[in-house]
């Protein structure tokens, strides 16, 4: 590289194995997937084989239906605390360094997030069980 | 080795973007989005960003990708139609990217360069990024009203979740 | 050693740690499997595989084979690139997540003092959680593309879990960082050469892991999305010849990266109680090889106690299953991290 000089040398370090590695896991799917593909026994095709597995039974209706709303809302949940977690993480790393104030600041953040999870059990949103369906405990 | 990198993470993010916008089956929309994704989180780690870049893989791709396709997949009935004319609209635009990627994508690097971006993971940015949240002269505030940011989300998605509930029953 | 100053010698030895790592891995799962069911046949008084070879030790290589020459199905009602995809997405994550997972005290190699990690990231960890949060596109795939119901709702259920137990998993471990001060696996390891194992600074952190990784991992007791009484196999239902075994590598290589994870946060990586840094290096590079043997033996027994679980505790239900991550454990989580920063206070203050 003609410009190499004004990265720094150790930069590429930290890059070049994990490509390697994901070159690595691409490859080694690939040789799978295409050496099935040519080793496998080439059989007859028959209708059953082309019909979605139904434990024998004719299948009924198409195969992709609607879930429960329950779904959703766990994957929503799950991207707001996650959002909080990763907003952890920095906080973790320079704890030690912070003295007292950065232990107050992180106790009212946790604590709204506290909040947000009381609130979000008491409506119900995380009840898989209940007759009534999930989010009418009210 | 860092500028052909560059190149090929900004390529990635461009195309992504298009194929999702372009694509007419919406779950293969979804899996180009996620090719965007990872295109923008490789930038940022090229560009000196290490924390940023993979929270942007675990938040975007690992979280809000998969609640879009949650929506997705099961929103539509069959989502495997192609037509032939948005493809041909979508080719010319893919030629061109491409060409100008190969003949000036060289001349984008001095840009950022020029920007002020430093090619390469410089030093980590890990517990830069956490002084500034506890800094109070920096972002404590936007760090705490975000808190509440969150909970005001939090309680709006369970109350259009609740509603989208009674309205189905 | 960087790649600007002898870019040949540094891909050989990044090669060399790749193959190494991933061949170690690849070999482990083959041989899990076999272990998982030699395991199961003695608790339940059977003799398990003894035809293939002596013990069955030939086995795994037997099975490999008949996965290739298996009859590659592709059924007509499926979205055929996507189904081709989704085993690929599934297998790929849980080996790209070894890069940054430590294996051994550091090797000298020509002059050179070389970390045994594919790649010491700063952000080791959250490169970690990044990477394996993409498994759940292969689940979901593989559930969507088979258009057929059961893959479907085992696909569904299964992300829905690997979601939310992924949470536990980021949360559990905060209190760590704020012990150490670092997200580099390699500096983890290195306090607990020389100090104690975190499992004893930090043991509710540790069980919560140690629950959330069976739940990440679709194994019993939480392996409602391939609950087979239900869901015939769940979202690998269609699948069949070496794209099923892949699901199958996926899985092992996921429990592998998990039980290293374990052993690297909480019980020291490649740590012998007593040793200290000075006497692996004093040891030179047998000092690598015997921290690689320590390291190895804390991962293949976690590996057993996942089979050993697998064959002891009978199925959660799903609701049970949500209520335990949701109102058990991160409540828990969440009071562990405030406890741990009581306990951890900033010095001078």
């Amino acid at each position: 590289m003609p410009d190499s000089h004004v990265v720094p040398p150790e930069a590429l370090n930290d890059f070049m194995p994990v490509l390697m590695l994901v070159g690595f896991a691409i490859s080694f799917a690939a040789v799978n997937i295409v050496g099935s593909w040519l080793l496998g026994k080439k059989g007859t095709p028959h209708p059953i084989k082309d019909s979605p597995f139904e434990c024998g039974m004719e299948p009924l209706q198409e195969g992709r239906r609607r879930f429960s709303v329950r779904f959703y809302v766990v994957a929503m949940l799950f991207i707001l605390f996650d959002i909080e977690v990763v907003f952890l993480y920095p906080w973790a790393v320079v704890y030690q360094d912070l003295g007292m104030f950065g232990f107050y600041e992180m106790l009212v953040f946790l604590t709204v997030l506290f909040v947000g999870w009381w609130y979000v059990v008491k409506k119900g949103a995380l009840d898989w069980n209940s007759r009534r369906g999930p989010l009418r405990s009210s | 080795m860092l500028d052909f990198m560059f190149i090929f993470f900004a390529s990635l993010a461009l195309l992504g973007g298009l194929l999702m916008a372009f694509h007419p089956n919406i779950v293969h929309s979804a899996f180009a989005l996620v090719a965007a994704l990872f295109g923008v989180a490789g930038l940022y780690w090229t560009l000196g960003a290490d924390f940023l870049g993979a929270t942007q893989v675990l938040l975007y791709v690992g979280g809000i990708t998969v609640l879009l396709l949650f929506a997705v997949m099961l929103s539509t009935r069959d989502a495997a139609r192609i037509s032939i004319a948005r493809y041909a609209l979508m080719a010319p635009i893919v030629g061109l990217l491409g060409a100008f990627l190969v003949t000036t994508g060289k001349a984008l690097v001095p840009i950022v360069r020029a920007a002020g971006g430093a090619l390469g993971p410089t030093e980590p940015t890990t517990e830069k990024i956490g002084n500034l949240f506890m800094d109070p002269t920096a972002f404590m505030l936007p760090f705490e009203i975000l808190a509440v940011l969150l909970l005001v989300v939090l309680v709006g998605a369970i109350t259009l979740a609740r509603r989208g509930e009674e309205d189905a029953a | 050693m960087s790649f600007s100053e002898e870019p040949l010698l540094y891909i050989g030895v990044n090669l060399a740690k790749i193959i190494i790592v991933t061949h170690v891995v690849l070999v482990v799962c083959a041989y899990a499997v076999l272990a998982e069911r030699k395991v199961s046949a003695w608790m339940q008084d059977r003799v398990g595989p003894n035809r293939v070879g002596y013990f069955g030790l030939l086995q795994p290589i037997a099975d490999a084979l008949k996965f290739f020459f298996k009859e590659d199905i592709v059924p007509g009602h499926v979205n055929k690139a996507l189904f081709v995809l989704a085993p690929a997405i599934a297998l790929m994550p849980s080996l790209i997540v070894l890069a940054v997972i430590p294996i051994a005290p550091p090797v000298v190699v020509m002059g050179h003092t070389v970390p045994m990690v594919i790649a010491d990231l700063d952000i080791g960890i959250l490169f970690l959680f990044a990477i394996s949060s993409l498994a759940v596109y292969g689940v979901v795939l593989a559930g969507w593309a088979s258009n057929s119901k059961y893959p479907l709702l085992g696909g569904v259920r299964a992300s829905a879990q690997m979601i939310s137990y992924e949470l536990m998993l980021g949360l559990s471990v905060v209190g760590i960082f704020m012990a150490t001060g670092t997200l580099r696996l390699m500096d983890i390891v290195n306090l607990q050469v020389d100090g104690v194992w975190n499992c004893f600074y930090h043991p509710i952190a540790f069980i919560i892991f140690v629950i959330a990784a069976f739940a990440e991992t679709n194994r019993l007791p939480f392996d409602l999305p391939e609950a087979e009484t239900e869901l015939v196999a769940g979202y690998h239902t269609e699948y069949g010849s070496m794209k099923f075994a892949m699901f199958f590598i996926g899985e092992y290589a996921a429990m592998f990266g998990f039980s290293a994870l374990v052993a690297v946060l909480f019980l020291g990586g490649w740590d012998i109680p007593f040793m200290s840094s000075e006497t692996f290096a004093s040891l030179g590079n047998w000092g690598a090889v015997v921290g690689f043997i320590s390291f190895m033996t804390k991962v293949l027994a976690f590996m057993f106690l996942y089979i050993w679980v697998r064959w002891t505790i009978p199925r959660f239900r799903y609701d049970q299953l949500m209520n335990l991550g949701w109102k058990v454990l991160l409540p828990i989580a969440l009071v562990n991290v405030i406890i741990t920063g009581l306990f951890n206070l900033p010095k001078g203050s």
